[in-house]
């Protein structure tokens, strides 16, 4: 693909009775522009240089001569595969999100309010129909927020003397001469606290130990290229145990659940998140129990739109 | 195939294109005193004796079904007509499909002349919201084939007419398939 090559360079948005391989391309060579954004490119090993990739999905020459339902299956493996690692930016019912909202071509369709043309399903009649490759035109132009990188800086603490002779003088212990470190690169996003009951560590009857981890200070490594792009952090996060009654957010608003935060100008997400934290809820661990709770992310996010650097986009946003 | 694969797919359209033309070109074409008969077997090319002066000769023997190309004369004029051989008094001379758009083309007859009948789709794109353009769809008998260079016209060849110094016109049908449908294309 050369650089000035864009979805107008195929035919489309109008492709209706252009040849098969014309169209057929562009939609390969868009949806291996969205793959190499997740891809690293390979490395030469006598320069170190990176390479350019040969694309993987374009047809073969001869691919057009086998039937229209056979390409359609093939691209739409690779469709399916491509979309996982973008996030629907669409989804906005987070009563019911509970995971990040990856794309699929299902949700691809329920966004773009179609049927879906479905040829593993059905044949396909005609056999190149025009409807097919404008959907997937469709469905590749949603694909917009792809993953990049966070930082944030850790705060991490532990008592494992046997000494403290309750859980409060455990979580003291563990937070003394505990101080912020970072940035951390993709570190852990959670603020836990662990208390636990000092037999179980071997130690003495009626001692304490303690475990306490925060993050804060989160930001977006943000690409030169993307400065200007709506960076945003999915999150879905839960108590350490999954037991509701073990959640605390620690400060951070953050609902149990699917969370997404957004930069300010500087590309932080949690310039609230103080370290420490204190928790939201007075919290008095259990004597006698080993016992966690805070928060922790079941699944992170960290993602910009990539639109204005695709060159298979719709600049119309339709 | 690693070659091929470097290949843009227009330039493979091309380099797969140029030998159909040198075989197109080197057809053999009926000429004065001269029939030429396609069989599954083979192809025979005999001598006619009839090879001076003004005179109508048959297309092929062998096909007589939609788009069927003949010689005929009419109030002392000789006319190229296209018909379904299978219905001499209908209207239509066959049909052609595009997707899911059955188009009946009728029957046309031009004056005669050496050229070539050919059915030809032209897509012309809409400016409308639903994006859904036109066809045209028909038959026409021209010298020779249009250039190719509109990429949403589709021509199919259908017969040769070769008139000599005498007039002595005769028909090689090509198109011997029945109705038409267009393939290799993006269509509803």
């Amino acid at each position: 693909m050369n650089n000035d090559e864009n979805w107008n360079s195929y035919g489309f948005p109008k492709m209706e009775f252009l040849p098969l391989e014309l169209p057929y391309a562009g939609l390969c060579e868009a949806l291996w522009e969205r793959r190499k954004i997740y891809t690293r490119a390979p490395v030469n090993p006598d320069t170190g240089e990176t390479m350019e990739e040969e694309n993987q999905y374009r047809p073969h020459p001869l691919a057009s001569c086998s039937g229209g339902r056979d390409a359609a299956i093939l691209f739409d493996r690779c469709l399916r595969e491509v979309s996982g690692h973008y996030v629907n930016h669409l989804a906005a019912d987070f009563e019911q999100l509970t995971e990040i909202p990856f794309w699929t071509i299902e949700s691809l369709c329920e966004a773009l309010e179609e049927t879906l043309i479905d040829p593993e399903r059905e044949q396909m009649l005609p056999e190149w129909p025009v409807e097919w490759a404008l959907q997937r035109y469709r469905m590749i132009n949603l694909l917009k927020f792809a993953q990049i990188e966070y930082q944030c800086f850790c705060l991490s603490g532990s008592e494992h003397t046997g000494e403290p002779m309750s859980p409060e003088a455990a979580i003291q212990a563990a937070m003394s001469g505990a101080s912020p470190q970072g940035p951390v690169k993709n570190a852990s996003i959670s603020r836990t606290t662990t208390t636990i009951w000092g037999p179980d560590h071997g130690w003495k009857e009626g001692s304490y130990c303690a475990d306490v981890y925060q993050c804060g200070n989160l930001s977006a490594i943000i690409p030169d290229e993307l400065k200007e792009a709506d960076i945003r952090l999915y999150l879905s996060i839960d108590s350490p145990n999954g037991d509701p009654e073990d959640f605390d957010a620690y400060g951070t608003g953050l609902i149990r659940g699917l969370n997404i935060l957004y930069t300010d100008s500087e590309g932080n997400f949690s310039t609230g998140w103080t370290l420490p934290g204190m928790p939201d809820h007075t919290r008095v661990p259990v004597k006698g129990k080993t016992e966690t709770f805070g928060f922790t992310a079941r699944g992170i996010f960290c993602c910009a739109d990539f639109s204005a650097i695709f060159h298979f986009t719709n600049k119309d946003g339709e | 195939m690693d070659l091929l694969s470097t290949i843009h797919p227009l330039e493979v359209k091309r380099k797969i294109n140029e030998p159909i033309r040198e075989v197109n070109r080197l057809t053999p074409v009926a000429g004065s005193g001269i029939s030429i008969a396609r069989y599954p077997s083979g192809t025979v090319v005999s001598a006619t004796g009839s090879g001076s002066g003004s005179g109508v000769s048959p297309g092929s023997d062998e096909y007589d079904g939609p788009f069927t190309v003949e010689l005929i004369q009419e109030e002392d004029k000789q006319l190229v007509r296209c018909r379904d051989g299978q219905n001499e008094n209908s209207a239509c001379a066959g049909y052609i499909r595009v997707g899911s758009l059955l188009q009946a083309v009728e029957v046309r007859s031009w004056d005669v002349k050496s050229g070539i009948v050919y059915a030809e789709v032209l897509y012309e794109d809409s400016e409308s919201e639903d994006g859904k353009g036109s066809y045209t769809i028909d038959i026409y008998f021209e010298e020779s084939l249009p250039e190719d260079s509109d990429p949403k016209r589709w021509i199919l060849r259908i017969a040769e007419v070769a008139c000599d110094e005498n007039d002595t016109c005769t028909v090689s049908q090509i198109w011997e398939n029945g109705d038409i449908e267009v393939s290799g294309r993006w269509v509803r």
